[in-house]
């Protein structure tokens, strides 16, 4: 997927004066949020659970290089593959040279946000196969052909009529009206497809290192008919999504699933520890895990930002954050929005096109407290924004023009001298006085329009606190 | 990319050179694997302690997420429920799997008694791999024909009302899946507390060597909440899921 990070603020203006999305907004505050919080309050010792989850996570990260090659060992030694993919051109790449090999004609995917990263639908395509979504939400947004909106409810954006019809355009078949009946339809739409598939591509919620197993998350059951029905299941995960042990999956399945939905279990937990045993009925007979970096080194490098490393993927600090919930998914311009997205994206795009994300915050800490593994995102959110000003050694990189840098420079100066400070208050009052409306500065001109363009400054006092503080001393003393 | 050189990029990114022989202690609940084993004993011979307390959590667990919860007292039972909840849904073609509870309980007679007609999905051991390859396809036609899916299962988690399968030879993964109506049956003393004790036996087992192609926990019908977030039941899977508990 092509980011579009850099053009944060006007597609947050746009989503601003959407009605239609501040409702579908709504929806992921009082549904998902809250049942987060009532999910965490009814689960025995859930801040233990954070803690584990937290201390698996860091233990994880920090030998991330010993577990990755015990994870392949493992897959190979059940019979998978695995490929180790540099970036998204480099997975796409295997992919359509096992789909090339194999003579695939049809790809079903379940959820992935890995995929979109590659953009592999729209390669596959290119290749002449046929690729369908199959979890009822991203199935939707690739008929309407637009990325996914959450990463939990990517179709969160649509209405019912919308839905109605695209699913009737692509079937040829009745329109339909109820949630219900458009999901009867898309079933039989999607069984159809199932049925012919050669190739499955799924993500994985969790990799398994000791055991070589990868573990899916799902309520639909796309994630069951991805491993059931096709020849080839190709599972493709970010490198950091392992966890050692099978031990380790009780907590940190309860912490994934009750921060995304708030249910005690979604509906289905599907494990794969490889292809299918030889005397069984059903399942794939090739596995593939494909593990990507795709930029993900740039976060291990930068200790400050390692601990971005541990999300989950969740979707919890989106619904938590109060800027999300304005502004939407799709303004964030890359795979995953909310304040996690603020980190990750603008680390891969580079901080010259993503330093926007994490200047909108307002650092509430809300993502933090949600945050099932304790990830401290306005922490990260703030390094990010010193790094913007002056952090990367390459000039290049660097978002603040060089005009900006010297204000703040010039700041600083006045601002560590009593004597600088008093001469710069009186030539501020000076500079507005032609500006002031009753008290108030009210419209300024150009590079500080934009600050006036919603709101007012007050002007500075005819007499500073200090200058009335030496006059009453003054007096005092007088008398 | 070479795994060499990726794995060797990421020891570097951590400021070293190669990667440690050792992580170090692991903080999750069984870093040492005797710890383990012996907690999987000790679990096992909990589950049977408590089996009936256990059994009336899960039964109460179960219908929180969405199954259909039937008793029966003893095994004779079972019959009689599985051909009546045909007998609801008007089914006249079931699957069943190899589960040996589904030959105890005799299902087969029950259901030919109720006018239903029961498969089963057997690869024969004499088959050439042709006849076998054919007989993966029929079944796979077959599987989305069918109006019931029938089969036991391994465990039941009583903290998340989870019916435990693990897919293998006579267990196939449509069975539970492609129909619209999926039956379980399972007994007393499969129980499990919770979701630790369930990846505690899991990890156990799979370091002993018993390992299965993968696990599937389920929790009742399949769900989605993708269209104007209302929750519809039955998106891939099955649309109502019954589980009938002996004992």
């Amino acid at each position: 997927m092509e980011p579009t990070t850099k053009t944060f603020n006007t597609a947050a203006s746009r989503a601003l004066a959407d009605v239609r999305l501040q409702q579908a907004h709504e929806v992921v505050y009082n549904g998902f949020h809250r049942a987060r919080i009532a999910a965490a309050a009814d689960t025995d010792e859930w801040e233990a659970q954070r803690t584990l989850g937290k201390a698996i996570k860091d233990h994880t990260i920090a030998n991330l290089d010993y577990y990755l090659e015990m994870l392949a060992d493992n897959v190979e030694k059940n019979g998978g593959n695995v490929y180790f993919a540099s970036d998204g051109e480099d997975a796409n790449s295997y992919v359509r040279k096992l789909a090339a090999q194999n003579d695939v004609q049809t790809v079903i995917k379940s959820k992935s946000m890995v995929s979109e990263e590659m953009g592999l639908n729209h390669v596959l395509e290119t290749d002449g196969i046929e690729v369908v979504e199959t979890d009822l939400g991203e199935y939707i947004i690739q008929l309407a052909g637009e990325s996914p909106y959450h990463i939990i409810a990517p179709a969160i954006h649509k209405t019912k009529e919308q839905v109605a019809d695209l699913l009737a355009e692509e079937s040829n078949t009745a329109r339909q009206e109820t949630a219900e009946q458009l999901t009867r339809q898309a079933r039989e739409m999607l069984r159809e497809v199932f049925q012919r598939a050669d190739m499955s591509v799924t993500g994985a919620n969790f990799a398994v290192a000791e055991t070589g197993s990868i573990v899916l998350v799902t309520n639909e059951g796309n994630g069951r008919m991805a491993t059931s029905m096709p020849r080839i299941h190709v599972a493709a995960m970010g490198m950091e999504k392992l966890i050692p042990s099978v031990a380790d999956l009780s907590a940190m399945l309860r912490i994934l699933i009750r921060s995304a939905t708030g249910q005690r279990i979604s509906c289905y937990v599907t494990m794969v520890n490889g292809p299918r045993a030889h005397d069984e009925e059903d399942g794939p007979e090739e596995f593939h895990l494909i593990i990507m970096n795709n930029g993900r080194d740039r976060l291990l490098r930068d200790e400050s930002l390692r601990e971005a490393l541990n999300c989950i993927r969740c979707g919890a600090c989106m619904n938590a954050c109060p800027v999300y919930r304005k502004v939407g998914g799709h303004s964030y311009g890359w795979v995953y929005p909310g304040p996690i997205g603020s980190i990750v994206s603008p680390v891969f795009t580079g901080l010259k096109e993503g330093h926007k994300l994490p200047a909108a915050s307002s650092l509430c800490g809300a993502c933090h407290e949600a945050c099932p593994v304790k990830i401290n995102i306005p922490r990260m959110l703030l390094e990010l924004r010193s790094q913007t000003a002056q952090g990367d050694p390459d000039p290049a990189q660097r978002a603040s023009g060089f005009g900006e840098r010297m204000t703040w420079k010039a700041w600083r100066q006045g601002m560590m001298s009593r004597r600088r400070f008093d001469a710069g208050s009186t030539v501020g009052k000076i500079v507005t006085s032609p500006l002031k409306r009753d008290g108030w500065l009210t419209k300024a001109p150009p590079p500080v329009s934009g600050w006036t363009a919603s709101r007012d400054f007050p002007a500075p006092a005819p007499k500073s606190f200090g200058k009335l503080f030496a006059e009453r001393t003054k007096a005092v003393k007088d008398d | 990319m070479d795994r060499k050189a990726f794995i060797s990029n990421i020891s570097e990114s951590l400021g070293r050179t190669q990667s440690p022989a050792s992580p170090g202690a692991h903080p999750g609940r069984f870093p040492d694997f005797a710890d383990a084993e012996s907690a999987a004993e000790t679990a096992r011979t909990e589950a049977a302690n408590r089996s009936s307390d256990l059994l009336e959590d899960a039964a109460s667990a179960l219908a929180t997420t969405g199954w259909n919860v039937h008793r029966a007292e003893t095994i004779e039972d079972v019959g009689d429920v599985i051909a009546s909840i045909c007998r609801g849904i008007d089914a006249t073609k079931a699957l069943r799997s190899g589960h040996e509870i589904l030959d105890e309980a005799q299902i087969n007679l029950a259901l030919e008694r109720e006018g239903v007609d029961l498969r089963d999905m057997n690869l024969d051991e004499e088959m050439s791999p042709d006849e076998r390859s054919d007989a993966r396809i029929a079944h796979r036609k077959e599987v989305f024909q069918t109006d019931v899916g029938i089969t036991g299962g391994d465990y039941v988690i009583a903290e998340t009302g989870t019916l435990v399968i693990h897919p293998k030879k006579g267990v196939s993964r449509l069975t539970s899946l492609a129909p619209p109506v999926h039956i379980a049956v399972m007994k007393r003393g499969q129980v499990l507390p919770s979701l630790d004790e369930l990846f505690l036996l899991e990890h156990v087992d799979i370091h002993s060597g018993n390992r299965h192609a993968g696990m599937n926990l389920i929790s009742g019908p399949s769900r989605t909440g993708d269209i104007e977030a209302t929750i519809v039941h039955g998106i891939h899977g099955p649309v109502e899921t019954h589980i009938v508990l002996v004992g």
